[in-house]
């Protein structure tokens, strides 16, 4: 920031923000954004804490099963805010002898994908994929990223001031957000068929301000 | 007497352009760069001292110290990076020392609003 009489730089930070750090005091994470009204969600600021993702049995979840592979869909807090930057969480659960790929992958093997579709409101950030592990495969000659077991890749998303153009008669208690995933299993001799699949996560809403009525019964816009 | 669209016109132009005439000129941006320097530059290498006789825990080069003039997005300490060492007041007026305090705990630092001096 610039000082408009003296002309000169401030110190320090001059975004609000948030750090993660491990036992020795370094960072290993840090949430920040150019927007002073946008913070991160405490369900977010927690998973990365801990080190792990929490899924509680009252989190809205969305869920669809192949023979192989189980995908489910759940945000980080229990409802979205207003500005508040949460994730969703797309977890695949790959049965045991079973993998399924990560990019970078050579031309014609599929990497498994999982993504938002644009929803009216919703401000939908880059997915976050978990790193693959690098398995030979000596039979095909090549080495390839794979996923086993359970994979979260995480999507941030913010419940933007769109929502402040709903009418009190549609006020907003959830919202839909439809989600693609593409994935294929492969066991160590054979590859099913690629799979493209979606699932709708309902997720609720916080409470937040709506535009209210005047005396005279005239709907005024919120600040 | 008839009256022109142009002539029905004028008053809305010359309307137009007082207003346009009395918004503040926008510096280009290198009159920006030109008037504006960052408060550092002046400074010793590695002085924790700055301009204005403010003493902070890192160099005043750091980036988590210095707001440099442009329209960069510093956040302080990198990934990886310790934070530096620092002493507050809680709400009870107790000085409270992070690392010291902390010990072998992970922590979660929150900015809440800016930390800008």
């Amino acid at each position: 920031m610039i000082h408009r009489g003296t002309n000169r730089g401030f110190y320090g930070l001059p975004f609000p923000g948030v750090y993660v750090t491990d036992a020795e005091g370094r960072v290993t994470e840090k949430f920040f954004h150019r927007n002073f009204a946008t913070r991160t969600s405490a369900g977010t600021i927690r998973n990365s804490a801990i080190g792990r993702i929490l899924s509680k049995h009252e989190t809205p979840m969305a869920e669809l099963s192949d023979e192989h592979v189980k995908v489910s869909a759940f945000p980080a807090d229990e409802a979205l805010r207003f500005e508040s930057e949460s994730t969703v969480y797309v977890r695949f659960e790959v049965a045991d002898g079973y993998h399924m790929y990560g990019a970078p992958l050579p031309e014609g093997f599929i990497a498994s994908t999982a993504t938002v579709a644009q929803t009216k409101g919703v401000r939908i950030g880059e997915p976050k994929y978990p790193r693959t592990t690098a398995r030979e495969f000596p039979a095909l000659g090549v080495t390839l990223n794979v996923y086993e077991g359970v994979t979260d890749v995480a999507i941030p998303v913010i419940l933007g001031s769109e929502i402040l153009d709903w009418s009190l008669r549609d006020k907003p208690t959830e919202i839909e957000l439809p989600i693609e995933v593409v994935f294929q299993a492969c066991s160590e001799k054979v590859c099913f068929r690629p799979q493209r699949k979606q699932l709708v996560l309902k997720a609720p809403i916080g409470s937040h301000v709506m535009p209210t009525r005047n005396r005279r019964g005239r709907k005024k816009q919120a600040p | 007497m008839n009256v022109t669209t142009t002539e029905k016109a004028a008053p809305l132009i010359l309307l137009l352009f007082l207003f346009f005439l009395a918004l503040p000129a926008e510096a280009n941006e290198e009159e920006k760069n030109a008037t504006v320097r960052a408060a550092h530059e002046a400074l010793p290498e590695g002085s924790r001292v700055d301009d204005l006789g403010i003493t902070g825990p890192v160099p005043v080069d750091h980036p988590g110290r210095r707001y440099p003039a442009t329209h960069d997005f510093p956040t302080g300490p990198d990934i990886g990076e310790r934070l530096p060492d620092f002493t507050l007041p809680n709400h009870n007026g107790e000085a409270v020392d992070y690392h010291a305090d902390r010990g072998d705990s992970k922590s979660v630092v929150v900015f809440f609003r800016s930390a800008v001096w």
